[in-house]
């Protein structure tokens, strides 16, 4: 993609730094406009620093701006790479071989047979201990969501959303009613 | 295996559906509530560690509050894991019972729940069996010897189980006593006969729920228990049935019923309705399959998953759509279509759902009766494949008459003696044929 070239990339010069003369100003012609005009050089030095500094600032300034909407792309086209990346594991997960219904809510194991063929099983690989481990190469332990979606068994512990825990913290309204319904909801989620 | 999972089923919250079901069906197993009633105050099983593996469904359910019920603790796998229950399994699980079952068990997954049912909590061993198909048994002699020296003995209800029975028998392998339930009048003459064929019907109607009976040609192939029971449903429903039969004395009772016996070369041309109750491979091959009229329906009701050549089918097709998951339609070469049920599986255990309680209660209340009989008198059964004499069948008649409100006639002292029969029975000798 062609880069759009910023003006404060320019380089600073001294040639805009003074306003601009008018030799007749207001149609009154001056007697000397020279004196009028006369100026210390060392002023045009310490007007062009203070540009150079405000230039400074509003690029700095500017670039943190874009920076926090370049990190907010990053992370949406991430986002977007993950949503697509789990839609395409959940597929993969629910064409995988299996025997029995899946139930939302429950987690089964990802099995791979020595053909290639992955299936689900509901024995884990510590079910299989007193056999001396599981039959098959074992992949992972997937939770199935109630959306039908799979998340990994280690995933689900990481983002364990406990309503208990915010119930505790107050930030729930409380109030009789109120409260048997958010202890249903725990109660629920607990189990 | 000191830590033993408490169960495994597929979902615990399908309990008190399960529970509801359970109840049904002990409310129509009175031969198990009978039992439970008379054995109850004696707690003839107590002690006794017994290890099954059955069909997870309601009826069993029952059979296993039974035992429980007699003092027996008990450990509880699925004999065909696609016929499973998952709601029965949870109401037995929610309950404390130890049962490994969900339906759709893989090969692997089918033995593991078996391997759970060997150890009772603090290490000690399973001391009985009770076993439909043979796998535990067959288990526990070949992988599991150790727990053979403290087995008492196991019951079989399956004909299959009891050739494989045999078949340890014959290679000098079997080491405990066991109970052939298979060849019991009740099993032959009424679970078989009354039960499996009432299972017939739903399996012609999910076959195609529009297709009317009345007037339809039914081939049915082998007019043994299962064959005659069919044939007297598909009477009833107004079906022209033809019996095809090896057995003279079969097809002589076929002939004397008023159906017509013939080949199966020959019916093959003329059903809507094809059923095998044999027992034997490749009853129905592809030359029969060539002969059919068009949207034949075919299904097994017998003892094999052979009994129909399906692998004939898959590889001659020309086209094969999937109907409904329990029907495919084959397209073959002369542009004629079967319908094969079940995958031509033997269909009384794929719609073991609606088996008839009842009709179970005779061969469940023969398992506990047969395994009170081993955990109190183990020392007259000895190592071998032994049968029950004619007086538990006898009994458990008599469970069923009650509930069904018949009355039984008793023989005077006159007639018992004239007879030289006990007042309480045994009445028949153990050839009598009934």
């Amino acid at each position: 993609m062609k880069r759009r070239v910023l003006s404060m990339d320019l380089p600073t010069t001294t040639d805009n730094v003074l306003v601009e003369r008018n030799r007749e100003p207001l149609g009154i012609s001056l007697i000397n406009p020279y004196a009028v005009g006369k100026r210390d050089h060392s002023d045009i030095v310490a007007l062009a620093e203070e540009i150079s500094k405000a230039d400074t600032f509003v690029q700095a300034t500017t670039c943190s701006k874009l920076q926090i909407i370049a990190e907010q792309m990053r992370f949406l086209q991430q986002q977007a790479l993950q949503v697509l990346s789990e839609a395409k594991e959940s597929f993969e997960l629910n064409h995988a071989a299996c025997n029995f219904k899946k139930i939302p809510g429950h987690t089964y194991h990802l099995y791979k047979r020595e053909s290639g063929q992955t299936y689900f099983s509901m024995l884990s690989p510590q079910d299989w201990a007193q056999q001396g481990g599981p039959p098959h190469k074992y992949i992972g332990a997937y939770h199935l969501k109630e959306d039908l979606t799979w998340i990994t068994e280690e995933k689900l512990q990481q983002s364990s959303f406990n309503f208990s825990d915010i119930a505790k913290m107050g930030l729930l309204p409380t109030g009789n009613i109120r409260q048997q319904q958010i202890e249903a909801i725990t109660e629920k989620m607990d189990c | 295996m000191a830590d033993n999972l408490p169960h495994k089923v597929a979902d615990i919250n399908l309990a008190e559906w399960g529970r509801k079901e359970i109840t049904l069906a002990e409310n129509d197993m009175p031969g198990l509530t009978h039992i439970r009633e008379k054995y109850r105050p004696q707690q003839p099983l107590k002690n006794a560690r017994i290890a099954v593996c059955f069909q997870v469904t309601v009826q069993t359910a029952v059979l296993i509050e039974t035992l429980l019920d007699l003092g027996a603790s008990v450990q509880w796998a699925s004999s065909s894991p696609f016929s499973t229950q998952d709601h029965a399994a949870a109401a037995m699980a929610k309950r404390g019972v130890a049962v490994f079952a969900w339906k759709g068990e893989s090969d692997e997954e089918y033995v593991w729940c078996i391997e759970q049912t060997l150890t009772f909590p603090n290490d000690k061993p399973l001391n009985l069996i009770l076993d439909n198909g043979g796998d535990l048994t067959n288990l526990v002699h070949t992988k599991y010897p150790q727990y053979l020296c403290s087995l008492v003995g196991v019951t079989e209800g399956t004909s299959i189980g009891v050739h494989s029975l045999h078949k340890l028998l014959n290679e000098h392998k079997l080491n405990i006593p066991a109970i052939n339930l298979a060849d019991s009048v009740l099993n032959s003459k009424f679970c078989l006969f009354y039960g499996v064929s009432e299972i017939l019907y739903q399996g012609i109607k999910c076959a195609a729920a529009v297709v009317m009976l009345a007037g339809k040609v039914c081939v049915l192939a082998g007019y043994g228990n299962i064959g005659k029971g069919c044939a007297k449903i598909l009477r009833s429903f107004g079906v022209r049935i033809i019996i095809t039969e090896i057995d003279p004395i079969n097809a002589l009772q076929a002939s004397m019923e008023g159906y017509q016996v013939t080949t199966m070369e020959e019916a093959s041309k003329m059903g809507n309705i094809f059923v095998t109750a044999t027992g034997c491979p490749d009853v129905i091959r592809g030359e029969h399959f060539l002969h059919m009229r068009n949207d034949a329906i075919v299904l097994n009701m017998g003892l094999l998953d052979r009994e129909v050549d399906v692998e004939w089918l898959k590889r001659n097709a020309v086209e094969t759509v999937r109907v409904n998951p329990r029907v495919e339609k084959f397209k073959l070469s002369n542009g004629r279509h079967v319908l094969l049920l079940a995958e031509g599986r033997i269909a009384n255990v794929t719609w073991a759902m609606s088996y008839p309680a009842f009709a179970m209660s005779y061969l469940h209340s023969l398992h506990v009766l047969a395994h009170i009989e081993l955990w109190t008198s183990r020392d007259k059964y000895e190592v071998g494949v032994n049968v029950l004499t004619t007086k538990f069948d006898e009994e458990v008649a008599t469970f069923h008459l009650c509930h069904m409100g018949s009355k039984l006639g008793k023989l005077t002292p006159e007639q018992a003696k004239y007879l030289a029969l006990p007042i309480e029975g045994p009445y028949k000798s153990e050839h009598y044929r009934y």
